[in-house]
Parts: C-alpha cells; structure tokens; sequence
C-alpha cells in the first residue's frame, strides 16, 4: 500500500517576486534546487504556513495542512513539520539540551536524535560556543524532536567552511538513513542534490523548471546551464576496499584509485568534475593517470564548442558525463554503443563526503 | 526628624514605585508588542499617546488623573455605583506613578522587542507552540533584559513622581506622603535640613536603584 | 570525524527541567516578588483590628497645638489613631471638594466651610469655631530698611514681600488689612508667591522676602524673624478658626470634633498664642 504523494500547489506575491509552484512526487526524499533568490526559502515558508498565499495546498506524509481549494488551513502551530532554517536559529537563552527538549519530546524521540547526530558531548553547552556543524546538528536534533512528520532544511551545508561541509554532509546522509521521514532540502549545489535527493525539483525565479530523478534532471539539457553554473560534477558512492586503502569500490562496482589512502571499509561519496576526464577509443598504453575506466557511450549532447558525452561505466552501467570538444567528438567518432575508456587522474578526484 | 518617619516615607515612597512598576511592565510589554509587531490604523496616534504623559506637565498628568477618578469627572457614576475612591489614596500615588512611567517602560520594551529576529518566533511556532506559548518561551526571554530596563526606568521614575502625586494623591503622612511630596512640604514650612535628610534619601535611593539596575542588567546574559 | 556505529549503551540524558528556560530567575523574578509585595503594603490595613483611623486636615498655622491636641484625644481613645496633615486650607478644602477622604477639616477661613457645605460636604450642625488669630508684619533678620509701621512695607527700599494667593486665607486676610489702608496696589507689585502661611514666614526667614504679613502665632514659632510691628487692633480683620466633621466621616469622629472645641484643646491653642474664638 503506498501512501498517497505529497502534494506542494502555492502561489503567493511578495512585494515584486511571485512564486507559482505545482508540484507532486511520490518519493521520500526530495530536493529543491536552483539559484538564490528562485524561491525556494519562500516555498519552505509557505508550507510552513509563514505566509499568507493566494493558492495553497500542501500535504505532506499523507495529511492536508493547507487547502485553499475547501478553506482548510491548519496553523503553522498545528503543522508537525520539523524545519531548520537557513541561518543557525537556537534559541541563544537556552543551552544545547535545553533547546533539544523545547517542544517537550518524549524520552524515546530525543534520544533517538541525541543518537543518530551524535549530540551527547554537546549537551549543557552554550550554543554561542558551538561551530556552525555543530549548530546545524543541535538544529536538527531540535526538529526532529518535535516529532515532526517530515523534516525540512533550508541549505543545510551553506553556512558551512569546505572542511566542516563534508563531515556535516557525511551526518546528513546519516540522517537521511537512520530515519523514516519524508524529508524536503533546499540547496543549491549539485554534489547534496545529488547525494541527498531521491527526487529534484528545480525552481528558477519562483517557477518549477524541471523535475524529476536528480541526476537525470541535474544532466538535462535544459538544466545543464544553470547545474553547470552551480558546480554540477560526477558523484560517484562506495566503500573503501577491503586490505586496498586507495581503491574506492562503487555501487556499480567500478573500481577507482584514490589520491590519498583512507580506511578500509569506510562509506565515501567522491566527486569528478566532466571537463576532468579523458576519453580514450583505444586502450590506453603507458600513461599516468591511475584511473583507467571500460565505459560505453549512452548520448552525446553538444553545448556550443564543447559536448557532455554520457558514459555506461562498466560493470554496473554507472552514469559519468565528461565534458570534451565537439571535434574530440567528431575526430573520435563517438557514438552511442562506441566502447571507450575515461581516463581520470587520482587528483582529480573529490571527497565529498 | 526622626529615623522612624523617614523609614516611613521611604518605604511608601519604596512601596509606591514597586506596585507602579508591576502595574506598568505587563501593559508596557503589550502595547510594545503591538506597536512593534502588528500594523494597524491609528498606529501613530497610538505612539503618540503612549508618550504623552512623557511630554505634559506632571501636573497636567495629575489634573486629568484627579478628573477621571473623581466624583466631578466622567467616570463619577461609576465611582459612586461600586463605592470605589481612589483619589487621595495610595492607590492613587501608585496610578499617577504608573501613568509618569509608562511611557518610558514602553520605550524600553519597544526596543527589546524589535531587536529581536522574528525568524525565532517562525521556528518556535514550527517546533509546536502556538503565538501565546511561543511569546512567553521565546520573545519575551529574549527580550527580557530590555524589559527589566524599561521596569528600571520606571521605577526609578516612579520614586521621583511629585507634580501629578501631589495633585491626585495630596499629602498624606503614612498614605501618600512620599520623599519627593515630603521634601516639597518640608521646604514650604522651612525646615530645611528635615528636608535636606530626605533629600539625602532621595538621591541615594535613586543613585542605588539605578547602579544595582545597571550591574545586574550588565551580568545577566543576554 | 569518523562515522561510527550507533551507540549501543548511553546513559540517559539529565532528567527534565534542568535546562528549561530559565524565566523568572534572578533579576526578574526579585523584581516580581517586591511589585507584589508593594502592591500588598499598599492594600494592608493601617490601623489595629477594631480601631478607628481618622483622618485630619489642619490649617498649617495650627500645626503645633493641634498636633498636641490629637495626641492628647489619641492618649485618652487608645484604639483610635489620627492621621495630621498640614498644609493652605484652600488646599485642603479644594482636595475635601475632589473627594479626599478626610474625617475633620480645621480651617483658618470660615468661608472655605461655607462653601464645603454648601456643596453639602460638611455633617448637618458638625461645625465649630475653636479659635481666633491677629495680623503681625515681621521683617527679615538683617533687614537695614526702617519698618515700624505700615507704609514702611511699601517704601523705595522694600524689594519683596512674600505673600500665599488670595485664595490661601492668611493671603486674604493681608489683602483685606492692606486694602483698607489704601496701600494693596503698591503692595502687589513687590509680592513673592509662597505657599501657605507658614511657608511665608519661612521665606522671610530665609532672606528671600523682606517683609510679610503672617498669623501672630507662626511668628512667635520663628527665632529669626522679628516682629516689627503688631497691626493695630482697630484694624484686625476677623480671623476665626473653624473645625467641622465632613459627611462622609464616621459618626465616631463627633468625639474629636467635641474635643477640638473643648477645654483641654483651648489651653493648648492659648499656649501657643491663638484667642479664644
């Protein structure tokens, strides 16, 4: 039996921006993604019920919040929606713990939270002493403890140095599996969409542009532009080999040299940008870089001088785009079903989380 | 003058500015609320209203007092039906003390209130608690140190209140005779160091209510 | 940081309630508890459990007899205690015409008890006079300038002469006693506004007037004025103290209205130089 899809229908004017937003998905996690200042704090806001709409129907988990349609509208009070804001929000004049318990959670909620974000050496602490990652985990640890029926964050990692992003990234995924929630996320870069969302909804000045499966979308033609421009790359998931610390195992089952050696076993999400990789139509003889990947062209899609040639990696079919000429394209002959192999240097590889 | 009646007319004069100010801070802190957080018409003539009895003559505060409470005013039916009589009591102290010092605990709440990130109010509200439970857990929290501000001001204010007391209140000894109305009398019957004493009185309750005000406000967190 | 697996022994988080908000605490909350207790002091009754509190408005030139008086009545009626205050009795009547709560009103002007009770203010029948005054003009210490008689108040070298309004009855009483003598208008323009009679002699007192016109009672209170001359009695204008029960007073009150106009109280109004009424 499947639960019936979460519906997000708001249009609303504020000074000059209007939002007109429809949208409906099935999935558990779904991502809002786009530029800032497309409208995606504002939906948030709306579903919350912050903000007066013109057209409002939103239910999430199953249950109507708001429907302008027959006049229902239960006030944000009365919503259950965990929300984390964009910018850190504890409340300065409790500590750590006391913000935890604020919406007086039962013993078993919180200590689940406590739990999974791994907040016990932070409890009794002044929140004004916590790092922005810190924050961010108190904040959540706070919504979840209102036994929310789906959580909402607001760009969890923007707030964030490169170094803390990983880590926070990292707990975040965490999250999302440890937990049942349906969850909402707001970001604009490419490597959370890609790693957090089962589903991707792109706005650009307050209109839904595309959605649908994140990476499918991010890849998109019509969205290239806009993803590229945000720092699109190819996110690739695994594990850390057993005995073999610079080999990264994917889902796939691609085999990928590491710059550096890390612990074996260990879950990591890599990133490699398009115009990073090399493609060969012969096998390669003697050459540098580590990375010597079998793949089979699935499309090739122009976008001015240059092209993104869409890879099958082998063995599992694994998506990688690299980003060549279009007379590298002509000069190879590369067609969908053309045998290839993509060349990646071990630098060039990313840990993003 | 003895130790026994300057006791005395502190402590009313002590007791008078306390119940003032405890009248004061809760509407203070609502009608600051209102002004900051809601617009509505009429929202000016409000704030001007609010800083009247700054801007009027005391006495002129205490003249329109003495009108509404009295059996002469508009309000006199009403006085006579419950039996009720407030001019030259304490009470009456207490309501012009109130009146002087509303308008500067106002302020004080205004600017607490307004400082404060309504973002704290969303989430509040988001985490469960309706607008009444979310203003007492959060905004008023947050606020606080303002507010004990604006008590401070008003206390302190309401110590020194003379022309409107004078006027609604009278002297009294033992009910309405406060430092600043016993100093006034004592001057007009020359007894110049009675009054100087409690002059004294005057400027150290008022130098201490303002320097323990000022180190609290200073180490409680904000 | 490492991802780990979950925890599998915690101890349990602090009960609840440390860390709740922390409101009322320190400041607030002793600022809180002393409002209420202000505001407690305030409504707690003044007097003993069955006894009596009265309230009594005097004109301030009685204020030492009649404080001698009440705690004589005070002495012999141990359950009831008297609450004095002084002060212009234009003062006092206009605070007894907005509703003061006073039980006995003595006033240096008969007619402010007229109009008292004619705004039916006063007991039927619950007045009496209880004492009489005279005019004298007093000079301040040091004053250089001649003053032995009247026109002296208005010569070249008199600056200031400190006077209540006409309202006040010692300021009704001088301008009558001027007027008659032809020299009110030169008075007016050398007039410093005092308070009431007692204030008057305090400015006089202090140098701040030259001369004034006060009851000859407050001037017998000063040890630095002088008495430059006594008016005559011929023209003496008729200076009746009068006490009256308001009608809002306790019946009981009659007992010190009685005892205001009896024997004991006339030595003690003697005693500080008042007549007979």
């Amino acid at each position: 039996m499947t639960a019936p899809p979460h519906l997000v229908s708001v249009a609303l004017k504020r000074g000059r921006f209007e939002l007109d937003v429809a949208l409906a998905w099935q999935e558990r996690v779904s991502v809002f993604f786009g530029p800032s200042g497309a409208g995606k704090s504002t939906l948030f806001e709306a579903i919350l019920g912050l903000h007066p709409a013109t057209r409002s129907r939103v239910r999430i988990g199953g249950d109507w919040l708001e429907d302008s349609e027959t006049g229902r509208r239960r006030p944000t009070w009365q919503r259950g929606l965990g929300w984390v804001p964009q910018e850190p929000t504890l409340f300065p004049h409790l500590d750590v713990e006391a913000n935890l318990r604020f919406a007086r959670p039962d013993a078993e909620a919180l200590e689940r939270a406590v739990e999974v974000l791994e907040l016990r050496p932070l409890l009794g602490r002044d929140v004004r002493e916590l790092s922005g990652g810190e924050r961010q985990r108190v904040a959540i640890g706070r919504a979840l403890g209102s036994g929310p029926r789906a959580l909402l964050l607001d760009e969890p990692l923007a707030s964030l140095d490169v170094t803390r992003r990983a880590n926070v990234l990292r707990d975040l995924i965490r999250v999302r599996d440890a937990l049942e929630l349906p969850m909402l996320v707001i970001t604009h870069d490419p490597d959370e969409a890609l790693l957090l969302g089962e589903r991707i909804a792109v706005l650009d000045a307050g209109r839904v542009v595309a959605s649908g499966a994140p990476a499918d979308v991010l890849w998109s033609q019509a969205v290239l532009p806009l993803s590229e421009a945000l720092g699109l790359e190819n996110v690739l998931e695994g594990r850390v080999g057993p005995g073999e610390e610079r080999r990264l195992v994917t889902a796939g089952g691609v085999r990928l040299t590491l710059p550096v050696a890390t612990a074996a076993g260990e879950r990591m999400s890599v990133g490699v940008r398009a115009e990073d990789i090399v493609l060969a139509v012969d096998p390669p003889g003697r050459i540098s870089a580590r990375n010597v990947l079998p793949a089979r062209v699935t499309r090739c899609e122009p976008a001015g001088d240059d092209a993104f040639v869409h890879l099958a990696l082998e063995p599992g079919g694994e998506r990688l785009v690299a980003k060549v000429t279009t007379a590298a394209v002509h000069k190879l002959e590369l067609r969908p079903d053309t045998r290839v192999h993509a060349l990646v240097k071990a630098q060039a590889i990313r840990r993003l989380a | 003058m003895n130790g026994g009646d300057v006791l005395a007319i502190a402590g009313l004069t002590l007791c008078i500015g306390a119940a003032a100010t405890a009248a004061v801070v809760p509407v203070a802190v609502a009608v600051a609320w209102c002004l900051v957080r809601r617009d509505f018409r009429g929202k000016s003539l409000v704030r001007a209203l609010v800083t009247l009895p700054m801007v009027l003559p005391p006495v002129a505060v205490g003249l329109a007092l003495l009108w509404l409470l009295g059996r002469r005013g508009p309000l006199a039916a009403l006085w006579e039906a419950t039996g009720v009589d407030l001019v030259f009591t304490a009470w009456a102290a207490a309501l012009a003390a109130a009146v002087v010092g509303f308008p500067l605990a106002t302020r004080a709440c205004e600017q607490a209130l307004a400082a404060i990130d309504t973002r704290y109010e969303s989430v509040a509200r988001s985490l469960g608690l309706s607008p009444l439970a979310s203003f007492f857990r959060v905004t008023l929290p947050l606020a606080k140190r303002g507010v004990l501000y604006g008590a401070l001001l008003c206390f302190t204010r309401a110590i020194g209140e003379f022309g409107a007391t004078a006027v609604v209140a009278g002297i009294i000894p033992g009910r309405t005779e406060t430092l600043a109305l016993g100093i006034w009398s004592r001057v007009q019957l020359g007894e110049d160091s009675a009054a100087a004493t409690l002059g004294a009185v005057s400027f150290a309750l008022g130098l201490t209510a303002m320097w323990a005000g000022e180190r609290w406000l200073r180490s409680d967190s904000p | 940081m490492a991802i780990g697996a979950p925890s599998t022994h915690f101890a349990p988080l602090r009960p609840r309630g440390v860390g709740e908000p922390r409101v009322p605490d320190g400041v607030a909350f002793m600022l809180l508890r002393a409002s209420i207790a202000g505001m407690l002091l305030l409504v707690a009754p003044g007097p003993g459990a069955d006894g009596a509190e009265l309230v009594v408005a005097g004109a301030v030139s009685l204020r030492e007899p009649l404080t001698a008086i009440v705690r004589e009545f005070e002495s012999r009626h141990p359950q009831t205690r008297v609450l004095l205050t002084f002060g212009a009795s234009s003062t006092l009547a206009a605070q007894a015409s907005a509703g003061a709560p006073l039980d006995i009103f003595v006033s240096a002007d008969p007619l402010l008890v007229d109009r008292l009770e004619s705004q039916g203010l006063v007991a039927a029948g619950a007045r009496r006079n209880v004492a009489r005054n005279r005019l004298v003009v007093v000079a301040a210490p040091g004053l250089r300038a001649p003053m032995q008689q009247p026109e002296d108040l208005v010569a070249p070298g008199i600056r200031r002469i400190a006077m209540p309004t006409a309202a006040v009855p010692v300021g009704r009483y001088a301008r009558e006693w001027l007027a008659a003598r032809g020299l009110l208008a030169a008075a007016e323009q050398r007039l410093v506004q005092t308070e009431h009679a007692r204030a008057t002699l305090a400015a006089v007192e202090a140098g701040h007037a030259d001369a004034a016109v006060v009851y000859a009672t407050d001037a017998r209170t000063s040890r630095v004025a002088r008495v430059a001359f006594p008016v005559p009695r011929a023209e003496q204008p008729s200076i009746v103290y009068t006490a009256a029960r308001l009608v809002r007073a306790d019946p009981s009150t009659d007992a010190l209205l009685a005892f205001l106009a009896g024997e004991e109280a006339r030595r003690h109004l003697a005693d500080a130089g008042f007549e007979a009424p």
